[in-house]
């Protein structure tokens, strides 16, 4: 196993904990906070994906069910990053909505 | 460029726009919750900045040399007398590269896994006190 592999194989174990963490936190808030974390744990679970296509390419394996991992790679972190934009962007208005409720 | 380095490009300049609206978050909370922000929000822009080491290692691999170990040939001629060295150079930059991406991807991890304990952390305190 290279280097690469091993340390693709670590971010996988990490963004999955990652996602388990955020589905822990998700079952302690409700209302408008609950929604920017569904986008967290939706965005981790991804990420783990992206991870594991990553390690599977540098293993070796080009294609998987018919699509290039290179692909499948890079559209997994898509899906990540617009989901960890949107969930951060929920967050930032709610935060922005309780400090300007708490300022008037 | 192919779709492939496009999502690639995206990727990175979303992650940069994430890592702006990540500081306005970090710049408006306080107390407890910024303390538990604090882990998660550098490590946004440090996600951004391992997808842009990709895209350069992508970049380095097409364009680059293929083989990571290129051999260069001197001859040199003394008194009439030639001779010829043998020298091997390692390309470092395109094998570097990847693993500075994967190990800033390992970082950008370990900071969000930081961060959520300790958000998880205050979110159960509240949710105990609220109960």
């Amino acid at each position: 196993m290279s280097f690469i592999v091993a340390v693709e194989t670590l971010n996988f174990i990490l963004a999955s904990l990652a996602a388990l963490i955020s589905l822990g936190i998700l079952r302690k808030v409700t209302g408008n906070l609950a929604a920017s974390w569904r986008y967290a744990v939706v965005a981790f679970q991804v990420l783990a994906l992206a991870t594991l296509f990553a390690a599977v390419n540098d293993i070796g394996i080009i294609t998987v069910v018919g699509v290039s991992s290179d692909l499948l790679r890079n559209t997994a972190h898509f899906v990540f990053i617009i989901l960890a934009f949107f969930g951060l962007l929920r967050n930032y208005q709610l935060i922005r909505n309780l400090t300007e409720r708490d300022s008037s | 460029m192919t779709v492939v380095d496009l999502l690639a490009v995206v990727v990175a300049i979303t992650g940069l726009a994430a890592a702006v609206i990540a500081r306005k978050i970090w710049l408006m909370v306080e107390g407890d919750l910024a303390a538990s922000w604090r882990w998660i929000l550098p490590s946004v822009p440090v996600y951004a900045i391992s997808y842009t080491v990709l895209i350069m290692y992508n970049f380095a691999r097409k364009f680059g040399v293929a083989d990571p170990v290129f051999t260069v040939d001197i001859d040199v001629s003394i008194l009439e007398r030639q001779t010829m060295f043998s020298m091997q150079i390692w390309e470092p930059i395109i094998l570097v590269l990847r693993n500075i991406q994967v190990l800033a991807e390992m970082l950008f991890l370990m900071l969000v896994i930081i961060g959520l304990i300790r958000q998880y952390r205050l979110f159960q305190r509240l949710s105990d006190k609220r109960s």
